[in-house]
Order: C-alpha cells, then structure tokens, then sequence
C-alpha cells in the first residue's frame, strides 16, 4: 500500500521537474516549515538577543558610570588571574567526575528496574528514586552535612565503630569533591531515569519475542535488545550532558567552605562572586564566555566521538 | 577592527537604551501631571524589612499604605526575599533600572563601588534639610559613607559590634570562671574546663569575618588595615595576625572551638546555644532577651553573661565592630531626591517610622490589649514577632513605647539595655579602605578575602600549619601584585 | 522481561532468580539512601520544637506535633500556591505546545536546513548570556512583573526540545508518508499520528516541565516586583531563610524548615504517579504498524 502511493507521488513530483530541486522540496516542506516559525522566533528573541549581551566582555560593563570599549583587558585580567586557572582546573575535574560517575548510573539503573517482575514494586522504586530531586541544593547541602557530621552523622559514626577516625567531610580538601559528586548523584539519579524508562517502554515486544525464540537469556536480552534501542538516547543524553556539565553552579556555591575552596571554586562561582557580586559585569561575561568556548569544544567533540561509535551524530 | 568595535557598541548600547528610554518615558507621565498627584517612587528593600520580619505580601501593602499617607507619595515597593537581595538590586542597577531608594548591604566595602559606578545620589544637600538625621548619627559614621567626600548613604542601623555569649548553667556547672572581659590565657584555661564533657564550650559561625575577636587582642587586623602612621598595611600578614592564628588553632585543636564551625550557619549556632548544645557563641549584642526566650521555648532556660572582649597579652583588645552594614542610598537618577529623602526621614528616623519597621501596623500585626502588645494571628504565622530587640538597632533610641511588652521582656529589658550600653565601650578596630585608589584593590578584594579565610581556615582546622599557611599566603600575596596595590593605596 | 505487556515469563532459570533476588535487595539498598534522609526530613518536621533544638534532625519520632503545618498554611501559603499552579499550568501548556510542534517539525528526515536548525538550538545550550542580558529583553517586552514573564521566556528548554525531535525522528516513516498521502495536513498528522505513538516522551517532557516550572525561583525573584504575585517557591525561602540572617531574630527551627519543604514537594509528588503510567507503560509501536 505505502509503495503504491510513493510511486504515484513521484509521478506527481516529475510534472515540477522544471523547478530546481530546492523549490520543490521547500514547497513540500512548506506546512512543516510553517510550525517551525514560532520556534524559532523564540530562539531569536530570547536566546539569540541576549548573546549580544556578551559583548558586555569586551567592555567595563558594571564598574564605571560610564560604558567604555576595553578590548581584551578582561580576558588578560583573567587569565592571569590566579584563581582562575583553578578555578578552570577544578570544573574540568568536578565535571568529568560527574560524567564518569554520575552519567552511567541512571542507565544502569533504569536497565535493574526493568528487571523487577513486580510492576508495582517497579513503579513504586522508580517514585522513591526521584523523590530527591525537589530537594534544593541548600536543603541537599544540609542533609549532607548532618549525615556527614563528624559527631553526630551516621557515616562517621560508621567508620568509627569500624575503628576509624571521624573525617570532616564537608570541610576535607580531600573529601569535598567525593562529596559534590555524590550527593549529585544521590539527588538527581532517579529524575535521570525517566527519560531511559520511558524509552525502554517502546521497545517493540516483538524484538524480545524473536529472541526468546532465537534462544537468548535474559542477559542476552538486555545487552542485544534493550541496550541497543537505548543507543540513539544515551548517545543524546550524553551530548546535552555534556553540554552543560560546566555549568555546575548552585550545588557547589550553597555547599562549599573556606576550606575547600581550593579544591572546589569553578568557572561559575568564580564568575559569580569574583564578577557580578561586585557587579563587575563585563569581568563575569569574560568568564562566561570562557566557559561557552570549552563547552562547545566539549560538545564537538563528544559530537565527533558518537559519529564514530553510532555512525550518525546528534548535531 | 574598528567598524566591528562600533557595530557592537551599537548593538550593546542599543539594547540597553530602550531599556532606559521605556523606565524614562514612565516617569515623565508622573511628573508632568498635576501637582496634586502623588510622587511616585521606587523603593527596594529586602522583604523582612516591612513590619516585624513578617513575610506575607498583604501585612507588607498594609505598611505600604501607610508609609503611602504619611509622606504623600505612591510607593512601587520592591521587596525580594532577603537571600536573594543582593542578586536582584545588581540586576536591577546594572540594567539601569535603579530604584529611588534603595538599601545597600555589607556598605563599608560597597559604597565605594556604588558611588563610582554612578548608582547613588550624593546626599550632602539633602542631608542639610534633615537635622532628623544628623542629630541622631554620629558624624563619624557618616564619614564612613562618604566618597570623595561627599556623602553617599545614611545608615540604616545604629553601629554594631558582636561579643561573645556565655550561658550561666554551664559556666556554674563546671565551675567556669571568667570575668567580662578575660585574658585570653584565663579564657582558654576555663573553658579548657567545658571540653569532653558532651557539650561544644564555643561555637563559631562559618563566617570567618567574625575572626577580628580573636585578632584584636593580638593587635591584629583581619584585612587590609591602617597602621598608627596612618599607612595601609597588610594585616594579615603580620607576626601579631600569626600569633591570633595559632591561638583560635589551639583552642580547635583542644576542643573548645567548635569542631565543625565550617558547616555552621548563623541560625545554627544561636540554636545550638539557646538550646544547651553548646556553652558558648559569638552574636550581636542584641540579642540577650531573645536567648532567654528561645532557651525556655526549649525547656533550657538559663541566665546568659557576655564577654565584651579578650584581653591580649599586651593588654590589647576590642569585640568585633562591624560599624556600619546596611544604608539607605537614593538614585542618582531619582526624579524626586527630596521625595524620597522625606520618605527616608519618615520610615528610618521618626519614632513612628521605626515602630512601623519593628512592628507593623496596630490591629493589622499587632493589637494592644491592656496596655499589653499582642501579636495577631496572621502575622504570627508568617514569621512576625513582637520584638524588642529590633528596636535597639535602629535610630532613633525609644524610650517609651506606648504599650507594654509582654511580662518577660519587660523584666528582661533593662539589663539588655546596660549590655548595650557596656558593648558600645569595647569596641575593636575598624578601617575603611577607599575605593577607586587603587585599580589593583578594586579588582582583587574579592579574591583577597576569599584567601584570608580560606588560609586561616585550614590553620584552624589545623590541615596546615601556620608557617604553612603564611608560604601559601606570600605565594597568593606575590600573584596578585600586594605591594604595589599597597603602594597605590598608599600614595 | 518483566514488561507488562511481554508474555515472555515463562520459565526461570536458577541463575535468574538469584540476579531477581539480588536486584531486588540492590535496589531496596537504593530506596532506602534515598528513604532515610526523607525519612529524617518528615518526622524531622512533625517533632515539637524542644526534640529539635536538642537534636538537630530526628529520625526516630519522640512526640508528634502538626504544628508546623498548620502554621505554614496559616501564612499566606494559599495565595502563593494558587499563583503557584497557574504559573506552572499555563507555563508547562505553552511549553508543551512549542516544544511539540517544533520538535516534530525538526524531526522531519529531509528538512531544508535541519543541520543547521539543530545546532541553531543546541549553540544555546553552550552560550549563556547570563542573567543581565536576559532581564533586558524581558523588560523590553514589557514583561516584567507580568506572570508573562514566567511562562514565554523560559517556554522552550532545549534538552527537552532535542529529547522530543529525537524520539519522534525515530518513528517510522512509512507511518507519516502514508496519512500524508492520504491527505492528511501536517497538524492532523502530528495529533493523529504522532502524538499518540509518542505519548511516553510527551509524558517525561510535560513531567520535567512542571517541575521546572515548579521549582522556578530564580526567574520570579527577578522578574516579579509586586510580592503579592510571588510563589510558592519564593515565600517558602523566604520563612526558611529569614532566621539564616545575622541580625533576623526570627528563629526557625528544622521542623519548621523541614515541614516548609514537604509543602513545596507534596504537589508535584502528588502529580507524579499519574504521569508516571504513561511513561512506564509506554505505546505499542508494533501493535500500530499493522
């Protein structure tokens, strides 16, 4: 049914011929194009418009009464700025630390859920995992260090009956980005377990059934079935992951001391108080925009990489 | 080159342009018609700032209205939460958008840069016609507020300053005797006494600006400091800072100090004391009746005594003197300075402004029964309170407030009143930096704080040792250039 | 497998139960990191005022008082929860809307442009001009203290955006070209077509779009002036915040903290279920090829 009606849409198509190919198509696509307009007008005026905003780099934006052009001069103050080279160090650690751990967790996660037989009790984990998620930072972070408190929390009080010495988590320069990771993924493991759950619920059952008969295991079922449809999802969700795992900001500006600093100051927090909590807006654009370029290498990249393995790519 | 330099210029200015053009355009409408109208002004001030610390939006139209009839204006009331204040006042001023009157925080180190971004008014005229306030602000602290000379903001608060807070029971229990204002050797010997035995002898905020205290007795300065030649100096860095460092190291080490200040908020540390967690705190002087209550609220009642200040080993010393927090400051771009002058008199300095602020409005926050001052429901719902203590932050002094406090207060009263009086007589060091001095200063001060804390905080914790801390110091000292920002501020 | 609909349960092997077992207790294992610390959250906000001064957190409950609930209700939570929902409805329906309508737009396999299109849109994801630039446009629009502002400029999210055209490009085209044939307009293919073999991610997408919208603080702090139109997000940091201030001398203990967030939660917990069964059971696609 669907040949026959191709074909006669190609007969169709040849009375155009005289047109060149774009306008042939572009007519086609006209009604699709037309859905595309209010899209695309917001993307103008409210992420494309502020980009001009960013210029504010190049300018004293924020520390005189009047705006002057300064060319480069808050790009050489910031990168001979020394906390920021630390600060750019410490996202890149923070960051891949994320993507190593946190990333495949809700894959896994969702995988194991599957796998439960009772339905219910498949509904029912998959509510309390997210549960978390409307945690704020600021109560997350409070959590964290009561559970964590070298008095009083159950961790230590763990380590302690195992014969060990309190740790001062929240304030350890060698613990605090364990810390950050962890409760990152402790607060928003389940949320990412939606989009992989609601994926895996549009499998075709016809594709297990043909390998129940081809004779696979159940292991064999979740590594050539199940895995393989999640592909195209996980190679998406990893690039828009990717994409904003720079921005890591809230978590770590409710939940870091003087301590760990050091260890734990990022682009953003950097942007933030060295920038615009002295209202130094064109500083803070310069940062930002730092920030933009590494993602959009990090996103190329990761882009190049998913070619290669998916042979296709997201963007 | 050029052509893309003026080509975003243009783009830049363009966006921000229309901004200003639309916020012009509406104050224009106001002005123009008769004077009959009502001025209309922007006022932006964070939310606890309208009756009592009450958060609902209805109690807060009711002290709108009121302010409204007193001083004949319209008032556009910007109220954001008071965490996020200092986020929207930025958006609002960088945006050009710069209400009438506006209040500004933490102003010793920001009024500075207020004044040269151009965002507040010079008051020297106004504050001519306004002996409400000049008779009730020391001309000292006026000064602070002042750049280049002229005057920028009038504070909203009276002058303020920390001390340490001790509860009694404990103090008894165990046999703790300190005097009001000890050594600091007596203070470690007694409260030596309070550690391992299940409860916290001295809590500590994670805000290590409250470190002067222990600086003080030193001689010390936390921060860029003015040396008796008047010089700036790095206080910081100096053997006296060091010797202060090793000191409060010392008290961590061995238990006094909180072992987990790091986590500690400011709320957490008045509850741990209140509430017989710990022994001790540092806190405004203020807040005297406000332990009390809270610790019967908790079944933990108890007296508590204050330590004014630390005695050094040379007999130096002084509690945390914060001076000057928040002021009030009009925009420079206000169409009505005198207007909102007026509304600053009425609702900062008259007596019936400032029991507006502390209490709200009669039969709306509060009711008087008997004499007695009752707080209403609705209001007690959304964090009010009938509070004394508010009242002795702000001009100017009350001496009768028309109605009597509940039965405990009332008792409580006259002894917080003396505290007052005493902590107003130790007061510590405080310098002002200038800004605009030294480009060096202006740029690296965030940073430069941020140092400071987080190297005495790893001293404290004890992860480094001092000469540790002061190698990682020099290093950070060196890299942003410290002698030749002091030699700037210098010349 | 265990899918509802698979028929597939029909011998276990010993090895399979053991991996049940352990999967089980695996993930009760992870329920329950994620069940205590709730666990010390709600009894933590229904303990009296003394047993929290005392002890901070409470998990095991000494004494039950719903005072803390009746308190916040009592404050003006009503005004700012009905703002709350109107925001969230009106701001998710936009959403949706745009992000559907676009998403299958860019879905289309052959459409004029479409590399460009996507990286048009995933650019912004990396470029964020900040919030300065952002309140501008949203002031020129004349927006500012409009709920206006709180559901166009935050409408389209681009993750969601570039997770819908993804599942929807991965519907088969025979399906489309077939109603096309059949003359159906584009709109009649997206509702009759491609929103019913789509409903799991439309589910997941109007899920994170409401709790987006939700949790929006940030936006109403900036863009709302007038405090009468705050939500419920903004008065609920506001009571817990107030005693964090050095000279507040509110004092807000955590039941009254913990008591203020089980209120912001419990609205979209309550949600949650609902949407739940459209994502976990998903749509046949086999069943509509035929």
């Amino acid at each position: 049914m669907s040949t026959n009606t191709t074909v006669v849409a190609e007969k169709g198509m040849v009375k155009q011929k005289s047109r060149s190919e774009f306008a042939r198509k572009f007519h086609r696509q006209k009604p699709i194009l037309i859905l595309l307009i209010p899209g695309i007008l917001w993307y103008i005026i409210f992420k494309y418009t502020p980009m001009l905003g960013a210029l504010a780099a190049f300018t004293d934006y924020g520390t005189k009464a009047k705006i002057s052009f300064i060319g480069f001069e808050n790009f050489i103050q910031l990168f001979t700025s020394p906390g920021f080279w630390g600060a750019f160090r410490n996202t890149l650690i923070i960051s891949f630390c994320n993507l190593l751990f946190y990333f495949p967790l809700p894959i896994i996660l969702a995988l194991l859920m599957n796998e439960l037989i009772f339905v219910r009790l498949k509904r029912l984990v998959q509510f309390i995992v997210y549960i978390p998620h409307f945690f704020s930072w600021v109560v997350v972070g409070a959590i964290f260090a009561m559970l964590l408190s070298p008095s009083e929390g159950i961790v230590n009080q763990i380590i302690m009956s195992l014969g060990g010495d309190p740790i001062y988590f929240m304030a350890d320069q060698n613990w605090f980005r364990s810390v950050l990771v962890g409760s990152y993924m402790w607060r928003d493991v389940g949320y990412g377990t939606i989009i992989y759950i609601a994926t895996i619920s549009t499998i075709d059952v016809q594709l297990y059934d043909a390998a129940t008969v081809d004779g696979a295991g159940y292991w064999q079922k979740m590594l050539y079935v199940t895995l393989p449809s999640l592909k195209s999802t996980i190679a998406t969700v990893l690039l828009l992951t990717v994409a904003r795992v720079l921005l890591i900001f809230e978590q770590v500006l409710v939940m870091y001391v003087p301590s760990v600093y050091s260890v734990s100051e990022v682009l953003t927090t950097y942007s933030f108080t060295e920038g615009l909590l002295n209202g130094n807006i064109g500083y803070a654009t310069a940062v930002s925009l730092f920030t933009a370029v590494v993602s959009a290498i990090l996103v190329i990249g990761c882009n190049k990489i998913s070619k290669k393995f998916l042979g296709e790519g997201i963007i | 080159m050029l052509f893309g330099r003026r080509l975003s210029a243009l783009l830049l200015c363009s966006v921000m342009s229309v901004s200003l053009l639309a916020g012009c355009q509406n104050d224009k409408k106001t002005s123009e018609d008769g004077a009959e109208e009502r001025v209309k002004l922007t006022f932006c001030m964070s939310q606890t700032g309208w009756g009592g610390e009450a958060v609902d939006p209805e109690l807060m139209k009711e002290v709108e209205k009121y302010i409204e009839e007193k001083t004949n204006t319209d008032l556009e009331i910007i109220a954001p939460p008071q965490s996020s204040y200092n986020d929207k006042l930025n958006v609002l001023l960088t945006s050009g958008e710069i209400p009438d009157i506006f209040v500004v925080r933490k102003a010793m180190d920001n009024i500075q840069v207020m004044a040269s971004r151009g965002y507040t008014m010079p008051m020297d005229d106004l504050i001519k016609n306004a002996p409400e306030i000049t008779s009730l602000v020391d001309p000292e602290y006026l000064d602070y507020l002042k750049v280049n000379g002229s005057l920028q903001a009038v504070p909203m608060y009276v002058p303020m300053s920390k001390i340490i807070w001790l509860r009694k029971d404990f103090m008894d229990q165990y046999g703790v005797n300190l005097s009001e204002t000890p050594t600091t050797q007596e203070f470690y010997n007694e409260m030596k006494k309070l550690a391992g035995k299940g409860i916290t002898p001295f809590t500590f905020p994670k805000f290590l600006d409250n470190l002067p205290f222990f600086f003080n007795p030193f001689g010390a300065y936390y921060g860029i400091g003015v040396d008796k030649d008047g010089k700036y100096y790095d206080g910081f860095n100096t053997p006296e800072a060091r010797e202060a460092l090793s000191y409060v190291a010392k008290l961590y080490k061995d238990k006094i100090w909180d072992q987990e200040f790091l986590t500690n908020e400011n709320a957490t540390i008045r509850e741990k004391l209140f509430s017989g967690k710990a022994a001790s705190t540092i806190d405004y002087f203020n807040r005297y009746i406000y332990f009390v209550n809270e610790s019967e609220k908790v079944n933990a009642t108890t007296e508590f005594v204050p330590i004014y200040e630390l005695k050094g080993p040379n007999g130096q010393g002084g509690n945390l003197n914060e001076a000057i927090q928040d002021v009030i400051c009009i925009s420079s771009k206000s169409k009505h300075p005198e207007k909102a002058m007026e509304v600053i008199k009425y609702y900062f300095y008259s007596q019936e402004g400032v029991k507006l602020r502390c209490l709200g409005v009669e039969d709306k926050h509060y009711t008087i029964e008997n004499g007695y001052i009752k707080p209403m429901e609705k209001a007690l719902n959304s964090g009010y309170k009938c509070d004394v203590n508010q009242f002795l932050l702000y001009y100017p002094k009350f001496t009768d407030y028309g109605f009597k406090w509940d039965e405990s207060t009332e008792k409580l009263l006259p002894r917080q009143m003396e505290l007052v009086e005493e902590a107003n007589k130790h007061l510590g060091p405080k310098y002002l930096i200038p800004g605009g001095k030294s480009d060096l200063y202006d740029k690296n001060l965030s940073a430069y704080k941020k140092k400071i804390d987080e190297i005495s905080s790893k001293i404290i914790l004890g992860t480094i040792t001092v000469d540790e801390g002061y190698e990682e110091y020099e290093a950070f000292w060196k890299s942003i250039k410290g002698d030749q920002m002091l030699e700037q501020l210098n010349n | 497998m265990s899918r509802e609909s698979s028929g597939t349960l029909q011998y276990t092997s010993v090895g399979r139960k053991v991996f049940n077992i352990a999967n089980a207790l695996f993930l009760f294992l992870v329920s329950m990191a994620v069940l205590i610390p709730l666990l010390i959250v709600i009894v933590t906000s229904l303990s009296p005022d003394s047993v929290v001064a005392r002890e901070g957190y409470v998990l095991i409950p000494q004494g039950i008082t719903f005072e803390n609930y009746t308190k916040i209700f009592k404050s003006g939570y009503m005004s700012a929860f009905r703002n709350s929902i109107i925001v969230t409805i009106s701001s998710t329906l936009v959403s949706m809307v745009l992000t559907v309508v676009m998403g299958y737009a860019m879905a289309q396999k052959d459409l004029i442009g479409k590399k460009f299109l996507i990286r048009f849109v995933v650019a912004t994801m990396v470029l964020d001009a900040g919030i300065i630039p952002f309140y501008l446009v949203v002031k020129n629009l004349g927006m500012i203290d409009s709920y206006l502002s709180l559901i166009i400029p935050t409408a389209i999210s681009t993750y969601n955006l570039i997770l819908m055209k993804n599942y929807m490009s991965s519907i088969p085209t025979s399906l489309i070209e077939a109603a096309r044939i059949d003359g159906c307009s584009e709109l009649g293919i997206l509702f009759r077509i491609v929103i019913p073999v789509s409903i799991p991610i439309i589910a997941a997408v109007t899920l994170f779009y409401t709790v987006s919208h939700w949790n929006n603080y940030l936006h109403v702090v900036m863009f709302i002036n007038d405090s009468s139109k705050y939500t419920l997000q903004v008065l609920l940091r506001q009571l817990i915040f107030q005693s964090e201030s050095a000279i507040s001398s509110a004092s807000a203990l955590n039941n009254f903290k913990m008591a203020v967030m089980v209120m912001t939660m419990i609205p979209v917990l309550i949600l949650y279920p609902f949407i739940q069964r459209y994502f976990i059971s998903g749509i046949m696609l086999g069943s509509i090829k035929e």
